[in-house]
């Protein structure tokens, strides 16, 4: 955690451009939250069932820790539908990137239940987290 | 109808072992809830289409509409089940599954209960 599940139109990214953008999801979640980056997935998913709206071209969807504010999510949505627009070439306003926030002790990941963010047990946490 | 959604890599040692898999998450429901009935599916990824820490991922995620309530105690307990299943079946890490809830209610008040926020992790059913 966090999973960035990314809908994409088919055929808009080629596997090298899922990879920089998987990259760019770390950095940006990362270097905005001081998250580990060992715990950050992204999936790609397809649109062949026709999820996306008329002229939408991808939506990231960033299922993150409880504990995040407002300018954090808003500065990791700008910043992730500018670089998947980048890598995929298409314009930033057909890209959206939205999250939604879980209670982290609903989840377990290296084996422990993972702690809130900027909680004391969250340091520990880091403390052990392979980097 | 609890169904469970696994997120496995395609051609890896969980897609290769879905059958114990399945039968373990079952037995492990079965344990501790007794009156559930489970349903575990399974959407297999192929290369290329996920990543860890901007890798190519040999994780899986194990999505459960548990239901109910829970305390944490509980939680831990089921969770931890679920990734010790992992580990003993696919020979993988315990980093490399990560389990989650996805929904439940508030567990009620009590001296040794959890009363945090319900858990709406439907996004995570949808993986």
């Amino acid at each position: 955690m966090p999973l960035y599940r990314t809908l994409v139109r088919p055929g808009l990214l080629a596997v090298e451009q899922r990879q920089r953008f998987s990259d760019d999801v770390v950095e940006v979640h990362c270097g905005v939250t001081g998250a580990p980056p060992s715990f950050v997935h992204v999936l790609y998913v397809d649109d062949h069932d026709g999820q996306l709206d008329a002229g939408q071209n991808a939506l990231v969807f960033g299922t993150i820790r409880h504990g995040r504010n407002g300018d954090q999510k808003a500065e990791i949505a700008t910043r992730l539908s500018a670089a998947l627009a980048e890598h995929a070439g298409v314009d930033v306003d057909t890209v959206t990137t939205v999250s939604a926030d879980i209670d982290a002790s609903y989840t377990m990941e290296g084996g422990v239940i993972l702690p809130d963010p900027g909680s004391p047990e969250e340091e520990a946490w880091k403390a052990g987290t392979p980097v | 109808m609890i169904r469970v959604n696994c997120v496995i890599q395609a051609d890896s040692p969980a897609d290769a072992a879905r059958a114990e898999l399945e039968r373990g998450l079952v037995d492990i429901h079965r344990a501790r809830y007794p009156d559930a009935t489970v349903e575990v599916t399974f959407q297999a990824v192929a290369e290329g289409y996920m990543f860890t820490e901007g890798q190519q991922s040999t994780s899986s995620i194990v999505a459960i509409p548990l239901g109910r309530a829970t305390t944490l105690p509980e939680r831990e307990e089921f969770l931890r089940a679920v990734c010790d299943l992992w580990v003993d079946v696919t020979g993988c890490t315990d980093h490399e599954v990560v389990v989650a809830i996805t929904s439940g209610a508030p567990a009620a008040e009590s001296a040794d209960s959890d009363t945090s926020t319900s858990s709406d992790t439907s996004t995570l059913q949808e993986a």
